[in-house]
């Protein structure tokens, strides 16, 4: 396997490249940017990102376990409160709201770090430092063989330097 | 503003020697911090016959200074998430100073019902916590709903706060050196800025964002339920949640305005980032939240009057012209009359006078919370246990400790954690294009 880096400067020559090198049938893609650049994420990823389901199970997982918790506990020891029943429902949406924003957030960030793969201690893939400045990189997988094509189609479209990192 | 020039001043502050300004500014802190801790110190060993605190008026100046820093924390979320939510561009500059705003005060707001416990070594058992009796707690009361409703908020503004950093960090991480590099390296969590790490990473901010923005309304909502669950007059109002809530946003804005205004002054590198625009808005939503408030005011003495109910009367003639006269007008006046003169356009332009509103609206909702707070228990049903409060010096000296808490973590964060959102500001730059550099040199 041959990995190559390109350094651009505008996002169009990017756009440009990656759809050349697509023509050309290679996959294996990776974008590097300083900002987001959803367009381009949807014409690589065509599916929606799947965090939204950890988010929604742990938002499950929170209003269950506060109705279990509050339910629970109200009835393991019933005193009346203020001539109040045993099971109130209406307080206990209050805690159920909360840790449901609680919960959900909390896989929210789990499901965002099992998705992206984050944290790591090693970069996935090759990176160079100018792309959390000004740089936008590319960086193309290809079978050992014909390797000189790649690098040209990226020099060609605009690419201010081009990396042959392995 | 090119790339580059966002990406060198995010992290300027970071990697500039500090100046003897900004020791001395910590000396002071910290030592206003000390005289808080000692006087803590002095309630714990003392017990709370040391505060003004008494019978009728067992919540005074810790609970007052409790509401006020929740409040301070709502302005951070509303421009972090709701603006986010509505698309509006402007918040991108600001919102990472104000979502620090949010924790840092949350985490001020936090300590204040732990040091009105009298005994604070049994603070667990504020927490779903089996003690041996098998006695839970009641989760029919509001102060557990504030427990749960302050932990979590304190809980998902760190996060979200740290998740709108991953990128910034990561720009740290590779533009500076050293320890610092360090530091951010494992902060940053090897973020790359892959199109996979952001696809994620937008869709995860955007249910933060949808997450965040009920949450606020129901913090305040839940701590303003703290006073109308109860039937103390003067409380036990159903317009409290929506008041509290445009009262808190009304605050934090204040308190926003107050923190860019002197930071601009510093470091006027900074001015085109938080320009006059942004101070505008800011002074748009002041004046939005502060009208709310003030209309609050008005019903909040039309609904008592038209229910008839003669205790509830009599509490709010005491609250205008009792013996809290002075907080009662010093509110009214710098919560409802003082904001109306952003309606001038060039009032909400002129940077001196709107340093002059944000701080007074502050004084103004600090003492608002107090006439809230203390009016109704000083003046309750029974003329005969009717009673006064005023503050003693341990409270004020941990009021003023708090202060110091709170700005001592807000200059750290200045000289530690990227201030400007790098990735966001670039965001709302145009996307650099070949094509448009061609019109540019063409045209």
């Amino acid at each position: 396997m041959k990995t190559f880096l390109a350094l651009y400067r505008y996002v169009d020559d990017l756009e440009r490249a990656v759809e050349a090198l697509r023509e050309r049938g290679i996959h294996s893609l990776h974008v590097l940017s300083p900002v987001p650049l959803p367009e381009l994420e949807d014409r690589l990823i065509p599916r929606p990102a799947n965090v939204r389901w950890y988010t929604l199970l742990g938002a499950i997982a929170g209003i269950s376990s506060a109705l279990a918790l509050t339910i629970w506990t109200s009835v393991s020891w019933p005193v009346v409160i203020g001539g109040k029943p045993i099971v109130s429902i209406p307080p206990y949406i209050i805690i159920t709201f909360e840790l449901m924003v609680l919960f959900g957030s909390i896989m929210n960030l789990l499901g965002l770090f099992a998705r992206a793969k984050l944290p790591r201690r090693f970069p996935r893939i090759p990176y160079h430092p100018a792309v959390t400045d000004d740089r936008f990189a590319l960086v193309v997988d290809i079978p050992p063989e014909g390797g000189e094509e790649i690098q040209q189609v990226l020099q060609s479209t605009g690419a201010e330097e081009v990396h042959h990192v392995s | 503003m090119t790339y580059k020039k966002i990406t060198r001043d995010a992290l300027r502050l970071l990697t500039e020697p500090p100046g003897k300004g900004y020791f001395l500014l910590q000396a002071f802190n910290l030592t206003l911090v000390a005289l808080g801790v000692a006087a803590f110190v002095h309630q714990v060993k003392t017990g709370m016959g040391v505060t003004g605190l008494n019978n009728p008026v067992g919540w005074g100046a810790y609970i007052t200074t409790f509401v006020f820093w929740v409040g301070i924390a709502h302005s951070g979320t509303l421009i972090s998430a709701i603006l986010f939510l509505f698309r509006s561009k402007w918040r991108n500059a600001v919102y990472r100073l104000a979502e620090a705003m949010t924790v840092f005060a949350v985490l001020t707001a936090g300590l204040f019902p732990l040091i009105h416990l009298g005994r604070v070594w049994k603070f667990y058992w504020l927490f779903p916590f089996d003690y041996g009796r098998k006695v839970w707690i009641n989760f029919r009361s509001p102060l557990v709903w504030d427990v749960f409703a302050v932990t979590t908020y304190l809980t998902v503004s760190s996060i979200f706060f740290f998740v709108g950093m991953l990128p910034d960090l990561a720009t740290a991480r590779d533009h500076t050196t050293g320890w610092r590099k360090k530091l951010y390296t494992i902060l940053s969590l090897g973020w790359q800025g892959s199109h996979k790490e952001w696809k994620n990473y937008r869709q995860a901010y955007f249910y933060f964002a949808a997450f965040a923005t009920p949450l606020v309304i129901s913090v305040h909502s839940v701590v303003s339920w703290d006073f109308a669950m109860s039937i103390v007059p003067g409380w036990h109002s159903t317009i409290f949640a929506p008041y509290f809530v445009a009262g808190a946003i009304f605050s934090g804005v204040a308190m926003v305005i107050t923190i860019l205004i002197p930071l601009r002054k510093i470091f006027p590198f900074l001015k085109d980032y938080f320009t006059i625009n942004h101070l505008e808005n800011l002074a748009k939503m002041m004046l939005l939240t502060g009208l709310i408030v003030g209309y609050a005011y008005a019903v909040e003495y039309y609904v008592v009057w038209y229910s008839g109910n003669a205790v509830e009367w009599e509490v709010f003639r005491y609250r205008a012209f009792g013996d809290y006269i002075i907080p009662f007008w010093i509110m009214v006046f710098c919560n409802a009359i003082l904001p109306l003169t952003l309606f001038i356009k060039k009032v909400r332009r002129s940077v001196p006078a709107l340093f002059v509103i944000s701080l007074l609206v502050n004084v103004g909702m600090w003492f608002e919370r107090f006439n809230i707070i203390v009016t109704s228990l000083a003046h309750e049903y029974i003329p005969h246990a009717w009673g006064l409060y005023k503050p003693s010096p341990v409270e004020m000296a941990i009021f003023a400790g708090s202060f110091g808490w709170f700005f001592f973590l807000l200059l750290t964060f200045l000289k530690l954690l990227p201030y400007l959102p790098v990735a966001e500001l670039k965001e709302i730059q145009p996307l650099p294009r070949r094509e448009d550099m061609k019109e540019e040199v063409a045209g």
